[in-house]
């Protein structure tokens, strides 16, 4: 319909935007854990009620609404199980990309969480279920962000 | 009417700047102070409603699935309800009408925005309410909408920007009680006319902060009340009204769309003369302006007469009719939805006699709020009594 009008005479029309940008804080939960991942570490916390572990930590236990405050936090080890992945070939506007980028779930040991992030191995070493581990980026280049670490690798 | 609804449960966060908290843990602050401030646990909660305005403000899409966890609805039936700056008190009417309709018997109202999300200022997320063909092109400003009202309404009525100040005067004042405000404080009506002009007649101080916060009270009905609370306060009014979708065609000097709910709210409540049966008033201040406004559109006062009331200290909190007793949007802060919500809050602290050093000077039997909202056309009214 449009395009047949199109024919006989250009439809009246204005670009415009909605212009958005945002500043995000971490919030209480979130910087206790960005903190700890410039630290190399990762920081769980457990809620005693409901006995689950969330990671990232949270402010507080969404199935029973207990605070959970900076004591209950506690450091997991740097290993966990890929509990899914996926290739992606195309970025957010459609675009082929040259390397795919490759992304896992993945279950951390002591969690009840799933953990979302890039994985770094080859696409034919990957399998579910693998052993993995994070690789942070150098001490000096982390800055409190998810991106402190660089992806997921499987261990041998 | 269906069963009675009382709230029995409120709880606020301070309404700052900006806060540290994310919005979910904002939420989360005010949902746990509003169940803690009746014993109830989350497992009591039958349902929850969210009330929040623009997903723009906080800068996430969809922010009613986001915000649902610090908002108590896990495994819950959840629903997020939305008339722009109306929602605070809206959110009311939609706890209202799940426990009057008995389908659920206890529901947790939770209103939150984090309006320091959106760079540079929150006033932009606003460009694109104006119409894209006929406006637009002319480079609106939201202001120019509510200093159109208010020119217009100062024409009609005569009434002079001395005495449009001396709300903000009193409601600053009164924030200055309030442990939760953000910019309470002893100004005179020389500050507010000397105050920078933004958009003539809109100066600095005529205008309302930006706010990020969070509130949440616990409703239930009349057979649990007593469970959670000796004196649950109980809400016997509820109204809301659209007026037309252009701005340009409404009465700029009256708010019809608030008469329209308030005459919903007190039929409902069994009201015939509001001015001798409303004891304490909350109406939606986020200029100093909609508080005369609205009192006018509420039924309160004659049109063009609220600045009188004003003038002669009756609507102080030792007066006869005392209004925005809780410091309003312009002390106590405009965290959108979470402000309309903190009225209804202050009303419910008024009628149980817990407002602390704001508590107004008359016995309150009954108390209203009112917000106001959408494109500038929605009023929300809600009625408590004890
Ligand atoms: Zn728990």
């Amino acid at each position: 319909m449009e395009q047949k009008e199109n024919r006989k005479k250009e439809i009246i029309h204005f670009f415009g935007q909605l212009p958005v940008e945002s500043l995000y804080t971490a919030g209480i939960a979130g910087e206790r854990f960005l903190l700890g991942l410039k630290e190399g570490k990762f920081l769980a916390n457990y809620c005693p009620d409901c006995d689950f572990v969330f990671l990232p930590p949270k402010l507080y236990c969404e199935f029973c609404f207990r605070e959970l405050k900076e004591e209950d936090l506690k450091e997991i080890e740097n290993k966990g199980i890929l509990l899914s992945y996926t290739f992606t070939h195309i970025d957010t506007n459609g675009n082929r990309l040259e390397n795919p980028i490759i992304v896992g779930v993945i279950k951390m040991n002591g969690t009840d969480t799933g953990f979302v992030h890039k994985l770094l191995n080859k696409i034919e070493d990957i399998e579910i279920g693998m052993e993995v581990e994070a690789v942070f980026a150098p001490k000096e280049r982390r800055r409190g962000s998810i991106n402190d670490i660089v992806g997921f690798q499987r261990i041998d | 009417m269906g069963r009675r609804v009382a709230i029995v449960g409120a709880g606020m966060t301070k309404f700052v700047r900006r806060a540290k908290e994310t919005g979910k843990e904002l939420a989360y602050y005010a949902a746990k102070a509003a169940l803690d401030s009746c014993g109830a646990k989350l497992k009591d909660i039958d349902a929850v409603v969210l009330g929040s305005a623009p997903d723009t403000f906080d800068g996430v899409h969809m922010k009613g699935e986001y915000l649902s966890c610090g908002a108590g609805a896990f495994g819950k039936p959840y629903l997020r309800c939305y008339v722009g700056g109306g929602t605070g008190v809206f959110s009311v009417a939609v706890g209202w009408y799940y426990i009057a309709s008995g389908i659920f018997d206890t529901c947790l109202v939770v209103c939150e925005e984090k309006m320091s999300s959106y760079q540079p200022h929150p006033q932009g997320a606003f460009l694109t309410i104006f119409d894209h063909t006929t406006e637009r092109p002319l480079g609106p400003n939201l202001l120019w909408i509510f200093a159109l009202e208010m020119q217009r309404y100062m024409q009609t009525y005569g009434i002079k920007k001395e005495e449009i100040a001396l709300v903000a005067v009193k409601n600053k004042k009164n924030a200055l009680d309030h442990p939760a405000a953000q910019i309470a404080q002893e100004i005179t009506v020389e500050d507010v006319l000397k105050s920078e002009v933004l958009c003539y007649p809109v100066q600095r101080l005529d205008v309302s902060p930006v706010s990020d916060g969070a509130c949440a009270i616990v409703m239930t009905n009349e057979y649990l009340a007593r469970r959670f609370t000796d004196k649950p306060v109980w809400v016997s009014g509820v109204g809301w009204c659209l007026d037309t979708a252009y701005w340009t065609n409404r009465d700029l000097c009256y708010p019809r769309y608030v008469e329209e709910a308030a005459r919903m709210a007190y039929k409902m409540a069994g009201i015939r003369n509001p001015r001798r049966e409303i004891d304490v008033v909350e109406p939606y201040d986020p200029f100093d302006y909609k508080e005369l406004h609205h009192l006018e559109g509420l039924l309160l006062c004659d049109r063009g007469e609220a600045p009188q009331l004003l003038v002669d200290g009756k609507t102080q909190r030792d007066g006869e009719l005392p209004v925005c007793p809780s410091g309003g949007l312009l002390g106590v802060g405009n965290p959108i939805s979470a402000a309309g919500l903190m009225k209804v809050i202050e009303i419910f602290w008024q009628l149980r006699g817990e407002a602390g050093k704001r508590q107004i000077a008359k016995k309150a039997k009954r108390g209203l709020a009112q917000a106001w909202g959408d494109l500038m056309q929605v009023g929300t009214v809600v009625i408590l009594e004890v």
